[in-house]
């Protein structure tokens, strides 16, 4: 992959998986990885971070004799993701503009 | 190496930061393993690489999160895959940039005055060199015609002093020509400097500008 993906995207897609179900951190990870190429260890201090700023919280479920940490967005994660859904929105079409020479409404 | 060696092994590199944060990292990474299976832990460990490189940018990642300085290696992250934590690293380098320029201001403040009051010596010689040509014609040009002047009465009373006045008038409206033409000259070539210096700053200024956001 040319195009390095910047933090704020990246934190932008991890809720946006959230979104749709809460997930632990392996199974997270190979989620994202299958769209973005970022590396095993990329996830944890985003994780952290956005776990930091209250979009997400954590709890333990039980699975084979040990427990498995669940990741969960918040409302105020929801609330990160729709402001971050209307910045791509304006940023991928004024990169379109430059890079394609295409207006998309 | 075993799942348990790289384990222990980062464990042993987390320094610089409290011990809840080792022990989330601890966690995070044993569940990782854990929810991988046996039968991918070769392959997450290569995906995460060395314990210790892991060890010395996760414990990076913690300091500069809660503010700590000084912990283990802080600067690039190379196994990041593609992710661009640049952000960061921008803030740190600008900070210690400016508090640089603080303590270094007696030295290149000092300079910068200096270099500023040379240059301003500078145009006022030129200034005043020009200004003196110009007055020094007009004077030669103005003289050397009184003198012609005088000639003219004089032709009454004397003529070889008339010739000679006339001569020597003549000489002078033409060096104060000459000089006159040395000011036009100057005048023209400084004008032309200042609009090629001043053409020259707006082009860096421009290709500066544009920032496409990244």
């Amino acid at each position: 992959m040319i195009f390095q993906i910047g933090s704020a995207l990246l934190d932008a897609c991890v809720l946006s998986v959230l979104e749709r179900e809460d997930m632990y951190g392996y199974i997270l990870t190979q989620n994202v990885k299958e769209v973005v190429d970022i590396s095993e260890s990329t996830l944890y201090p985003v994780l952290r971070r956005l776990q930091k700023e209250a979009y997400l919280v954590t709890y333990d479920q039980p699975f084979a004799g040990r427990n498995r940490r669940y990741y969960q967005i918040t409302d105020k994660g929801r609330e990160q993701l729709a402001m971050y859904r209307k910045e791509w929105i304006a940023y991928k079409s004024n990169i379109d503009r430059i890079l394609t020479g295409e207006e998309k409404q | 190496m075993t799942r348990e060696e790289y384990l222990d092994i980062l464990q042993n590199n987390l320094h610089g930061i409290p011990p809840q944060e080792a022990e989330n990292i601890m966690e995070y990474y044993r569940e990782y393993f854990d929810d991988a299976g046996v039968e991918n832990a070769e392959k997450v460990m290569q995906e995460l690489g060395a314990p210790e490189q892991l060890a010395k940018r996760a414990a990076a990642d913690a300091a500069a999160e809660n503010g700590f300085a000084g912990a283990a290696g802080s600067g690039q992250n190379p196994g990041f895959g593609s992710y661009n934590g640049q952000t960061d690293e921008k803030k740190k380098h600008t900070a210690a940039g400016i508090t640089l320029a603080v303590i270094t201001s007696p030295i290149w403040a000092s300079l910068l005055l200096a270099a500023v009051c040379v240059l301003f010596a500078v145009v006022i010689t030129v200034a005043a060199v020009v200004l003196s040509l110009g007055f020094a014609a007009v004077v030669m040009v103005a003289a050397g015609l009184f003198t012609v002047g005088t000639a003219l009465v004089t032709v009454f009373l004397h003529i070889p002093t008339a010739v000679m006045l006339i001569g020597a008038g003549l000489v002078s409206v033409g060096l104060g020509l000459l000089a006159a033409l040395l000011t036009y000259g100057c005048v023209i070539g400084i004008k032309r400097f200042v609009m090629w210096i001043s053409n020259k700053e707006w082009r860096n200024a421009k290709i500066h500008k544009p920032k496409i956001f990244a």
